[in-house]
């Protein structure tokens, strides 16, 4: 918005005589004024933003031109793994919004990442992900280490856990098989280093015997602290209050009462598990 | 193979569980039943591919099962005991059961400890 122009009054009234400063002059110094303005509204107060479509492996995304902040609108189709950002000048700041239909993943410090602009997030295990079209995350480059430092990550939606028969075990000579259609819910939310964990497994199958059903944990995240949650149950078609026991390391185990010491029935397609739990991650 | 088929009821009330896979069971012993209580859907697994008669068959179970109800819900919970409550019960049937095996005698008094002891002992073998 240019500024505020004021008319002259001269000697004699007209706007156009004087015998020191005129309208001209004044014109003149508004209007270097404005430009000054104009151009800096363009090149720092507006951040620069791209767009960008790649899917697969980033070993340095890059990023769009600008000395302020930089915004990147990520609108891959498919999964996005960015291991790396081309460096940023120090003090930088950058947004990375996922707008796409795939997923966005943000390693921590990836072996395959440019040197001059590795990941360092808050979890220094597993990615932190962004869900397509919803998740959010800003760094700022660290010209010391030469990295992107994260300081807000915020995942968006809940991120389904694809199903694999091995993320399902059991203790003793427990058997646990839970079929893909079993699994109704499996899905995850990173909030910091704190790992929520939303399920639902139905009809699922249980022979040997054994005090634990055994999950695995999701997105590729490791525990470091324990975390202890009741959970509803079906053991062979018998409700029950269960819990769900996460140690500092390894799997949860899912305990059919709260007992601990109860071991699981044989069941055809009769166990169930239904809850939620939380644990820290590394 | 495990197949599923999905179901879908128009009852209003929510079916008692151990009621309906019995029920089921009975036609097939494998089948498990996913569902959320409030839901009209009811997903059916087995451990073989259904056949016509048997959907039929099992969607005839899913609209006229029981309704859960308090009743059957204590019942299912008899039926499962949890062990510390049944020794409590069978010790003290125990006792009971030697009254009336010999109401003419007259017994000591049984002391707090003696009958803890007794509901553990009990525990000890279910």
């Amino acid at each position: 918005m240019a500024i505020g122009r004021l008319t002259l009054t001269d000697d004699d009234g007209s706007g156009t005589t004087g015998t020191v400063e005129n309208a001209a002059f004044f014109t003149a110094v508004y209007d270097a004024i404005d430009t000054e303005f104009a151009t800096k509204a363009a090149s720092t107060l507006a951040p620069a933003v791209s767009t960008v479509t790649t899917t697969g492996n980033i070993t340095a995304l890059p990023l769009p031109v600008g000395t302020g902040d930089l915004v990147i609108r990520m609108n891959n189709a498919s999964l996005a793994t960015i291991q790396g950002i081309a460096a940023g000048l120090s003090g930088q700041r950058l947004w990375i919004y996922s707008v796409g239909a795939g997923q966005v993943d943000l390693p921590p410090l990836h072996a395959s990442g440019t040197a001059l602009g590795k990941l360092y997030n808050v979890v220094t295990v597993g990615a932190s992900s962004l869900a397509p079209a919803s998740g959010a995350a800003q760094y700022i480059y660290d010209l010391t280490n030469t990295r992107w430092r994260m300081v807000a990550h915020e995942q968006g939606a809940y991120i389904t856990n694809a199903w694999a028969a091995g993320n399902f075990t059991g203790s003793g000579t427990i058997t646990w098989t839970v079929d893909v259609g079993d699994q109704i819910i499996f899905k995850y939310k990173l909030f910091g280093r704190t790992l929520h964990i939303i399920l639902s497994l139905q009809t699922t199958t249980v022979s040997g015997t054994g005090t634990e059903l055994r999950i695995a944990t999701p997105g590729g995240y490791t525990a470091v602290s324990g975390a202890r949650s009741l959970i509803s149950v079906l053991d062979n078609n018998v409700a029950h209050t269960g819990i769900v026991d996460q140690p500092a390391t390894g799997y949860a185990r899912v305990n059919t009462d709260t007992s601990s010491a109860t071991n699981w029935a044989a069941s055809t397609n009769q166990t169930q598990i239904i809850g939620d739990y939380r644990h820290e991650v590394a | 193979m495990s197949s599923y088929q999905t179901f879908t009821s128009a009852r209003v009330t929510e079916p008692d569980g151990p009621s309906l896979i019995a029920q089921l069971r009975a036609a097939d012993a494998t089948v498990g039943v996913q569902h959320d209580p409030g839901s009209s859907t009811y997903v059916l697994k087995k451990a073989t591919a259904w056949a016509a008669g048997e959907i039929t068959a099992a969607q005839t179970v899913l609209d006229a099962a029981p309704a859960a109800s308090a009743q059957l819900a204590a019942q299912a919970w008899i039926d499962q005991l949890p062990i510390g409550q049944k020794a409590l019960l069978l010790a003290l049937l125990d006792q009971i059961n030697t009254l009336r095996t010999q109401p003419s005698t007259t017994f000591a008094a049984v002391t707090p400890a003696q009958g803890l002891a007794a509901v553990r002992a009990k525990a000890g073998t279910l």
